[in-house]
């Protein structure tokens, strides 16, 4: 098992992670950043040691809030304001040069950039939701699993449930495979 | 005055009205108000039958022992306000935003249908659960507050996790069980004053469904929470800082449960864009508040000097976190304790306990800037690891704010024209506006001089 990163080097992943969504066209605002965060550490094993709870738009860290508010306090992310809804982050030049520091995860956050963070906020929070159902130590089988995200959530059909689901067992066994190439 | 006491009549009138058409009968004498209390910060305060009975509870007269503010009294004089009128500051606000966000009227029903009103007879329950869940949120914190649980605790337990111990407790289940026609559930209490992170494990709950985290962001959400409307409005008024006020009551007027945006089918506390101004001026009150009370440097003093004196008292962090240990474990003993120990030389906490007494509290040496924080993340720890070296370990005390308390400003806005934006969209004030922060190094007055050269003559390593 590898080391919980912290400080920063957690930082440098975190300003990665950002830079990368914004190659692949993310919104990159707080629910892609805090979604493609979950599968990250979830799915791809990268140690960044939060805590998720649901939350209303899905799966959140309250801790990995508090960390975006540092790196926009230290200047090295920024929020930019985006016509229609909300913000978007992005990298300064101080965080690039943060980045470089960092430990090297980067097919894993490539992978998330790509296949997760370019989704939209419904999307996401469909897909985190299943996927946090999955993982999660709740006695649940997989055949109950889209009846209790319309249990949580009753704006989430159960067949909307079912296909993001199935999404994210397809995305698991691709990021399997990227983790053991 | 008089007008804020009719408009309380009002909305209570209302809420009867609602419960009993919700019941299909008359009321009875446990449904009817018992009695009101006279707050310094909403003026008459309704409580109910059940309220009152908690109320009158140890598990809430445990809180009139304890200091909302810690030992911030040693620096502002007025501020030894206790929690238990804080916990009835927020249950008052928190069954003034049910009634709002509950009201068809002014509500999108689409998403009120979702969960509440097509359930019409659970609409006083959850009117109690919540007011009940706002009464007891603050249930399990320690001696002086915020101040030494850091200190006093095992990692992962928070007064939070107590809260919801307390309220699940055997000792409480008589209480909870002659509550109501049927009870209350004293599970969905917990959950709304804590949320499912804080809960036990026993609980075996992992998640809540999307209603019951609207009502505990009621209390709890990082803008909106009543919980922190009642801490600044009332830590305002009893330090004597102007800053923390604000108009709380458009803001009550204005909170909505709305689409989180309008690419989203998810609901979120959220403001009618006549809220905006008032949120900002909140949101500005909580960053004077931070500055000039919350993070002071003698107030900060005294957290650790108060911590110092506890990790001498207690055998740390806690195992015993039982009703029977907090019962008589509140600032009272804390304070008497104090007492003693500073009168008796023999005693390993003597000195601390002196400084308390005599207020002859560290002094500031170093606070880190954020540029300094720019430059080196780790400036503070190689202040300190310099200092130490210098003048010796018990010379040095590192105080950092307990919490980190950024603001999430993404929760949504309705424009008149009914269009969904983002509150830090909406918002062209709080573009600038930083998380309050602060980290200091405390030295002993007659350490100063030497110490202060020592910082300034240092150089940091850049990293």
């Amino acid at each position: 098992m590898t080391e919980q990163l912290e400080g920063r080097e957690l930082n440098a992943v975190l300003c990665h992670l950002v830079d990368q969504m914004g190659e692949q066209e993310s919104w990159t605002g707080h629910t892609q950043v805090q979604k493609s965060c979950l599968f990250l550490q979830k799915m791809l094993n990268v140690p960044l040691g939060y805590d998720f709870e649901l939350y209303l738009h899905g799966p959140y860290s309250f801790d990995l809030k508090d960390d975006l508010e540092d790196l926009l306090s230290v200047e090295e992310l920024g929020l930019k304001p985006r016509l229609g809804y909300g913000s978007s982050f992005f990298v300064t030049d101080s965080g690039k040069s943060r980045m470089e520091k960092g430990p090297d995860f980067s097919s894993e956050i490539e992978f998330v950039a790509r296949e997760v963070a370019r989704k939209d906020v419904r999307q996401l929070e469909q897909l985190s939701t299943a996927f946090f159902l999955m993982i999660q130590d709740n006695g649940l089988s997989e055949d109950d699993i889209p009846d209790e995200v319309n249990r949580l959530k009753p704006h989430i059909d159960v067949d909307v449930a079912r296909s993001a689901l199935t999404e994210v067992k397809e995305l698991e066994k691709r990021a399997k495979e990227l983790y053991n190439a | 005055m008089g007008s804020v006491v009719l408009q309380l009549g009002h909305t209570f009138d209302i809420l009867i009205r609602q419960r009993i058409v919700a019941k299909g009968r008359t009321l009875t004498t446990r449904q009817r108000h018992d009695g009101e209390i006279r707050d310094a910060v909403h003026g008459f305060i309704r409580v109910e039958h059940d309220e009152w009975r908690l109320l009158n509870s140890p598990y809430l007269q445990r809180l009139r022992k304890i200091h909302q503010l810690a030992m911030t009294y040693l620096v502002y004089p007025g501020a030894s306000h206790k929690r238990l009128e804080h916990s009835l500051g927020v249950m008052e606000l928190a069954g003034r935003v049910y009634d709002t966000i509950t009201d068809k009227r002014r509500a999108r029903t689409e998403i009120l249908d979702r969960y509440v009103l097509a359930k019409p007879k659970d609409w006083g329950y959850w009117r109690k659960v919540l007011r009940m869940a706002a009464l007891c949120h603050d249930l399990g914190h320690l001696p002086f507050s915020h101040a030494a649980e850091g200190t006093l605790l095992p990692d992962g337990v928070s007064h939070e996790s107590i809260s919801a111990e307390l309220i699940l407790s055997e000792e409480m289940a008589p209480t909870w069980e002659s509550m109501g026609d049927e009870g209350l559930d004293p599970l969905d209490i917990a959950k709304i004053a804590v949320g499912a992170s804080r809960l036990p494990e026993t609980a075996g709950v992992k998640n809540l469904i999307d209603w019951e985290i609207l009502l505990h962001d009621v209390i709890a959400h990082d803008a909106l929470g009543v919980d922190r409307i009642d801490y600044l409005l009332r830590d305002s008024l009893h330090t004597g800082v102007a800053y923390g006020r604000f108009d709380h009551l458009r803001l009550l007027d204005t909170i909505r449960i709305l689409p989180r945006s309008s690419r989203s089918d998810s609901a979120a506390l959220g403001l009618e864009e006549g809220g905006v101004h008032t949120a900002e001026s909140l949101l500005l009150a909580r960053y004077f508040m931070f500055m000039q009370v919350y993070n002071h440097r003698v107030r900060a003093a005294y957290d650790v000097h108060l911590r110092d004196f506890l990790s001498e008292r207690e055998v740390l962090p806690l195992t015993d976190i039982s009703w029977g240990k907090l019962r008589t474990f509140t600032d009272i003993e804390v304070l008497v304790d104090i007492q003693k120990v500073s009168a008796s030389q023999s005693h390993s906490a003597h000195i601390v306990a002196k400084r308390i007494e005599e207020r002859d509290h560290f002094r500031t040496v170093y606070s880190i800037t954020p540029q300094e924080k720019k430059r080196a993340s780790n400036a503070l720890e190689q202040y300190r690891s310099h200092l130490e070296q210098e003048i010796g370990a018990a010379n040095v005390r590192a105080w950092s704010q307990p919490r980190r308390d950024s603001v999430d400003t993404a929760f949504p806005v309705r424009s008149s024209q009914n269009r969904i934006q983002s509150f830090g969209e909406a918002s062209v004030v709080l573009e600038n506006l930083p998380t309050p922060e602060a980290s200091l190094l405390l030295v002993p007055s007659e350490s100063l001089a030497e110490a202060t050269e020592l910082v300034e003559s240092y150089e940091l390593e850049v990293s």
